[in-house]
């Protein structure tokens, strides 16, 4: 009878593909070994869904609540990839075991658990990473692709002076293309003497298009570098919240 | 953090070695494991992108267990090496090998299935941190 009260009962269940075996955030205790068939653990990141493991027979897994001790939430999900038949073995026993067993081992099994939690912080860190450069890197062509779509050539004279410049001091400078995104203009290097033409500084410009309609916007500085011409800068401009009407005139001249 | 005593009964012998010491290589043979006493060592992967560091530890790890956790005799699968002077005590492996075996089937292989698992995060990390 006591050799019959220490086994555990083993518990086999059945899951069929697709299944939820664990699900992350899910409070659980119990540790699986594979008898049959595969799983995948994965588990989400900033909405990125990243895949940790695939695993088949005889491998365990469920294994992270029981080294945590605490009462931790499942860190990851647990899904059945064919038709998956597992043995289930509840951690009361092995606990016990695990407290009771020499102190030395105990301690190097802490250390492994301890670089395992920290790689996978790392594991999140650099995923959450690599998704901002990606989306930044996303836009920045978009932004790129529709400058160099939609640019109509000109020559245009304008005025304009840095945003917190008074409206008396104006600059003068030539248009020479135009896209609903912002502009290219040709100015004067002296122009750059007094007046700090760094990229990233807000600019007023002031210009009229052939309709006779004068487009008065705010721009920054994307791009600053030496014209063709000699002796003159040429400015790469983006428009900062352009106003509807003055996107909509721009638009009737680059069709014109 | 403090050595425990329990460690220190598993020495079989110190080992100090000079700043940049391979102390483990990856890829090579061997099933030695240590304690780090004094000192700080990296972890570093070979990578595409040439090695990498991709962890760095302390006084009282445990460097170089895998294969006594694995009971495999696999190569080394990332280097250590220590950054400054480093103090190390080799563990008595007949020792705890022998303890280890009396452990039950299924406790011993919830400790591979946890160093399985570094393993395979630690790999991933490094593949992460080249791509970066």
């Amino acid at each position: 009878m006591a050799e019959k009260k220490k086994t555990p009962p083993v518990v086999h269940l059945s899951y069929s593909k697709g299944e939820l075996i664990i699900k992350e955030g899910d409070y659980g205790i119990s540790i699986y070994k594979i008898y049959k068939g595969h799983v995948r653990i994965f588990k989400k990141s900033n909405d990125t869904i990243i895949l940790l493991a695939t695993l088949k027979r005889g491998e365990v897994f469920g294994e992270m609540t029981f080294f945590n001790f605490l009462l931790e939430p499942r860190s990851a999900s647990v899904e059945a990839i064919d038709d998956v038949e597992l043995e289930v073995w509840h951690p009361v026993r092995l606990a016990e075991e695990y407290k009771n067993m020499p102190a030395i081992l105990r301690y190097i099994i802490q250390q492994s658990l301890h670089r395992l939690l920290r790689m996978n912080r790392v594991i999140d860190e650099l995923t959450a990473k690599k998704k901002r450069v990606k989306e930044k890197q996303l836009a920045a062509e978009k932004r790129d692709n529709k400058r160099r779509y939609f640019r109509k050539n000109c020559d245009k004279e304008c005025s304009y002076r840095l945003a917190t410049h008074s409206k008396k001091v104006n600059l003068h400078g030539v248009i020479k293309d135009i896209s609903p995104m912002g502009l290219g203009i040709e100015v004067n290097a002296r122009n750059a003497i007094h007046v700090s033409h760094k990229p990233g500084n807000q600019l007023k410009i002031n210009f009229k298009l052939s309709s006779g309609s004068s487009i008065n916007e705010a721009v920054i500085i994307k791009s600053l570098k030496k014209s063709t011409v000699p002796g003159c800068l040429f400015l790469g401009l983006e428009f900062q919240d352009i106003s509807k009407d003055a996107l909509k005139q721009i638009g009737f001249f680059m069709m014109s | 953090m403090a050595i425990d005593n329990i460690i220190y009964a598993y020495i079989v012998k110190e080992e100090v070695v000079q700043p940049n010491f391979t102390i483990i290589k990856e890829g090579a043979k061997g099933d030695w494991f240590f304690v780090v006493l004094e000192g700080k060592v990296k972890v570093k992967k070979s990578t595409p992108k040439g090695l990498l560091i991709i962890d760095t530890l302390g006084e009282g790890a445990i460097i170089g267990e895998m294969p006594f956790l694995l009971k495999t005799h696999q190569l080394r699968s990332a280097s250590v090496i220590s950054e400054g002077v480093v103090k190390l005590g080799i563990l008595d492996k007949e020792r705890l090998e022998k303890e280890y075996e009396s452990l039950s089937p299924q406790l011993k292989s919830l400790f591979k299935t946890l160093v399985l698992r570094l393993k395979e995060t630690t790999k991933k990390a490094s593949i992460l941190a080249a791509g970066q």
